[in-house]
């Protein structure tokens, strides 16, 4: 009896510690419909961070929190591809895969000197200021997988059906070509557009390039910025418009729905000024801005203020008619949002 | 990362050559009050052998009113006190300031700890009163040759490898008295860390100084002469962070610098110094690849004259900096006049700045009340622009103001038998504080941007009897942005950042039968990295004891066994810059005075 009664207690014991076996709908991951927000981290001693910006919140340092360990020094871009998404870290020269949803650390791959990154089909294209090589990463486990000479330091990249348009913006020194990469046959062609190239919008079988312009620290080489427009169909450039004094410069290129661009006329401590194919350079700011970078995202522009480069930034966020709808604190030099 | 971070290179120096302090066995507290108005460092017998083979840098780690920074052992150091940042705490070589018209600073890796006494530490004040932007504090060197027969070969080993060997001797011929001193140091900072996640060997931070110090001094008639040579050599080499990969940047830093003296009987004194600093700086940091040289000159003519009651000195600094980022020099006229008796002792300093006079007034008063001794004093100050901030290319701005403070100092101090109790504190409001601030075409400028308050008090207590000493000092620093030239400026309201906010050094010294023992406890307070002292830019506090063994085995032969930061606690000045874990060093003296 006592036998038969302590069987009976251990299979009620086995069968109370099964759960119940349901069929749910699977949660929202919990930082999916977070924007995120890259910022660099003062240069050399620190490390950048990731702000997730819900709604009505914002989690700072979203990728140490999640991860246990900092991004790396400079965060200097962020790729959101299907579930996943790839920061590079240019001091740290490291490309980190994360879950998008999660933001947990799937791998890391060294990359020396990191700029941009963009995907077509299994493969992760990385430009650097290291050398004249776009670096091709398996975006399933990080393995290098080649190296593609496109015949100098590089920056932006923008992709048009498998070719990949890589501004060549020379790093530290200058430059004023675009590298146009065949990914299917590894075939470079380059092509001449403004000094220092450094951001693109694809409309169509149009592509449009905000050149920087050089700024001539040591001497009087300084150039103007200029927008350039590029026939991807025959691979000719025309300039558009160009700035009319060698201290005018711009960054951060974006569109919206309506056609107009935006950008920052300069580098640092810049307005955001608005563009018409058609206009001349221009000279008037759209919104005042002391900004260190510049995104739009579904017709909403996000302003980033660096403020002193030593201290949390903030991002404004407005929308097209220039109007501020939202004012968020980040980490130090915030440089771009994402979704 | 557009832009890089603006390379400031940045070097930096006081001791009486007295070896007989060698042969002390009992904690210096000697008391010294007075014009140099410096208190006493807690330096034991033991931290005189340590004293012949570091570097100031290491060794002023003892003293908790100053706040070293480096990145590892052996690397540059800059160091600032009383709530003064490394530009405003200036040094002094024989009453010479010696800090870099470049750069401001001077790195304290390269300066021998043997310049190093206990009466180095002028805080608060009263270091207007000596050749300068005082504006914050002094640190005095000093090189001496009192013209006794003396040798001594020093040689320090620690399982980190890092390695110090120094010769010194001194004595007399004829009229003239020598003294002599040469030091190498290489660090290979060959350690472990682990630091949160991260743990590894450091690498690629390796460094090595040699110091070649040499002083004559004679009688000519009513006349005292004296010749000084101080050469440098240096070779630093830099990994970055341990979040970074290894990308080695290079420094190499020469300096020779000659000093020339007469002073006579009847209070005159004449100087002339000669100094000539070169660097070449090498990064290859990531994407950057910067080259970069300094060329400096200090040029300085000095004249005083001393009665019983009054001081008159005339200054004259010429200054030249060169190389790959500027092209400048300065002239830096001074008259300083010092009121010795009375009530109230006045220290009057006047330059020319761009046309412009500045004059600073310091004011003290020696208190005694209840059997407590102390002084008070008052003042104001300036920092004068140095050349790269005014003319770095590109981005310097010749059009910066010097900084300006007015300060406050009180000490107290009482002795009762073994005890003494000591408190002071400093306090300053400064204006004009330069600040590095991007502009719209991506370059950084200096301006005058910020009013800052910092204030410093330091408490301890020591007690010292024939067989044993103790000491504990504990220093709260508290610092304030109080107003920007940019109303947003996020700064506002905050602590200036990597001022700790307390620091602290416990002491204890023990005469056993054959040897001694002491420890060394030390803490430093939390520290903000970023401007708005937002939570991911502190350095948290850190606690650390360091143990060592003494003894003298034979007549003139002196060994001591140290073990370092015994918890092994994780350390750093800055983030993701470990400092070392524990480690074991040895030093070992030969002395031809025991």
């Amino acid at each position: 009896m006592k036998k038969n009664l302590l069987g009976i207690i251990i299979f009620a014991a086995l069968f109370a510690s099964c759960e119940k076996n349901t069929t749910t709908e699977p949660k929202t991951l919990p930082y999916s419909k977070a924007k995120l927000v890259l910022n660099e981290g003062p240069f050399g001693s620190g490390s950048g961070s990731l702000s997730a910006v819900f709604a009505d919140s914002t989690v700072h340092e979203a990728f140490a929190l999640e991860n246990g360990f900092p991004v790396g020094n400079i965060l200097q871009d962020g790729l959101t591809v299907d579930s996943l998404l790839y920061l590079a870290t240019n001091v740290s020269s490291q490309i980190h895969c994360l879950s998008r949803g999660t933001l947990k650390h799937k791998w890391s791959t060294s990359v020396a000197s990191p700029r941009s990154m963009a995907v077509v089909g299994q493969k992760l294209y990385v430009s650097n200021w290291t050398n004249p090589y776009l670096k091709v990463i398996d975006i399933n486990g990080g393995a290098l997988l080649d190296s593609i000479l496109v015949h100098g330091l590089s920056g932006a990249i923008a992709i048009k059906n498998n070719a990949l348009i890589v501004a060549l913006d020379g790093g530290f020194s200058n430059d004023h070509r675009l590298a146009i990469v065949d990914t299917d046959l590894g075939g470079v062609d380059t092509l001449s557009v403004g000094d220092k190239p450094n951001s693109f919008v694809i409309d169509g079988d149009e592509l449009y390039i905000l050149c920087e312009g050089y700024s001539d620290w040591s001497g009087t080489g300084s150039t103007a910025g200029s927008i350039w427009r590029v026939d991807l169909l025959d691979l000719t450039s025309s300039k558009l418009a160009e700035g009319s004094d060698a201290n005018e410069h711009g960054s951060g290129l974006s569109r919206d729905s309506d056609g107009t661009f935006y950008f920052l006329n300069g580098t640092y401590e810049s307005s955001v000024v608005k563009w018409n194919n058609g206009e001349a350079w221009p000279t008037n700011n759209y919104i005042n801005a002391t900004a260190y970078g510049l995104s739009m995202i579904e017709d909403t522009l996000y302003v980033h203020d660096a403020k002193d480069y030593a201290s949390n930034g903030t991002v404004m966020v407005y929308d097209n008619a220039g109007n501020l709808i939202d004012s968020l604190v980040t980490g130090v030099i915030p440089r771009k949002t994402i979704k | 990362m557009k832009k890089y971070a603006l390379i400031l290179a940045v070097k930096m120096a006081w001791i009486p050559f007295v070896l007989s302090a060698q042969s002390a066995d009992t904690l210096w507290t000697a008391n010294v009050l007075g014009r140099n108005f410096s208190i006493p460092t807690a330096f034991s017998a033991s931290d005189s052998l340590a004293q012949t083979t570091q570097s100031a840098g290491e060794y002023l780690v003892r003293d908790p009113r100053i706040a070293i920074r480096q990145y590892v052992p052996g690397s540059v150091s800059t160091v600032s006190l009383g709530g003064a940042n490394s530009e405003q705490t200036r040094i002094l070589w024989g009453g010479i300031d010696i800090s870099s018209g470049a750069s401001g600073v001077l790195d304290l890796s390269l300066v021998p700890a043997a310049m190093i006494s206990q009466s180095s530490i002028v805080g608060g004040v009263n270091s207007s009163s000596f050749d300068v932007s005082g504006i914050g504090s002094s640190i005095l060197l000093e090189n001496a040759a009192d013209g006794k027969d003396q040798f001594y070969s020093a040689f320090s080993f620690s399982s980190i490898e890092n390695t110090g060997v120094s010769v010194a001797n001194g004595g007399s011929f004829g009229s003239t008295s020598y003294s002599s001193k040469i030091q190498v140091n290489r660090n290979l900072n060959n350690y472990s860390y682990q630091m949160g996640p991260y743990s590894g060997t450091m690498e690629g931070a390796s460094n090595s100084a040699l110091n070649f110090l040499q002083r004559f001094q004679g009688d000519l008639g009513t006349y005292t002469w004296t010749t000084d040579l101080w050469y440098t050599e240096s070779e630093k080499l830099s990994r970055g962070s341990i979040i970074t990969p290894v990308n080695i940047s290079y420094l190499d830093d020469k300096s020779l610098r000659i000093k020339l003296g007469l002073k006579s009987k009847s209070g005159s004194d004449f100087q002339l110094y000669s100094g000539n600093e070169s660097q070449s700086y090498t990064d290859t940091n990531a994407a950057l690849s910067v080259l970069d040289t300094n060329l400096y000159m200090q040029w300085t003519g000095y004249y005083g004259y001393t009665d019983s009651l009054n001081k008159l000195t005339v200054r004259a600094n010429y200054y030249t900096a060169g190389g790959s980022s500027r092209d400048a020099k300065m002239l830096v006229p001074k008259l300083g006049y010092e009121r010795l008796s009375g009530n109230w002792k006045v220290k009057l300093n006047t330059t020319v700045f761009r046309s412009t006079p500045l004059l600073s007034i310091t004011t003290t008063r020696n208190l005694q009340l209840l059997g407590t001794k102390g002084y008070l004093s008052l003042g104001n100050s300036f920092r004068l622009p140095t050349l790269n901030e005014m003319y770095w290319q590109p981005g310097g701005n010749p059009e910066l103001v010097p900084e300006r403070g007015i300060g406050a100092k009180w000490l107290v101090q009482k002795t009762k038998g073994a005890y003494q109790l000591m408190f002071t504190t400093d306090q300053f409001l400064i204006d004009h504080l330069i600040q590095w601030v991007p502009t719209v075409n991506g370059n950084w400028s200096p301006i005058n941007y910020k009013s800052v308050y910092t204030g410093s008090g330091t408490a301890r207590i020591s007690r010292v009897n024939k067989f044993s000493s103790l000491s504990w000092a504990y220093t709260l620093n508290t610092s304030r942005v109080l107003n920007s030239e940019n109303p947003g400026d996020p700064s506002i309201g905050k602590s200036l950042i990597y001022r700790p906010l307390s620091q602290s050094a416990f002491l204890y010294e023990q005469k056993l039968k054959a040897m001694v023992f002491q420890m060394r406890a030390y803490q430093i307070g939390l520290r903000h990295t970023l401007r708005d002292n937002s939570a991911s830019g502190i350095l948290p506090l850190e606690r650390w004891v360091d143990v060592s063994l003494s003894a003298s085995p034979w007549k003139g032969v002196r060994s001591m066994l140290t073990l370092h930061n015994v918890t092994n606690a994780s350390r750093a000045q800055f983030q993701y810059y470990p400092l070392p874990g524990r480690y074991i060093s040895i030093q070992l003296s030969i002395n031809s005075i025991p």
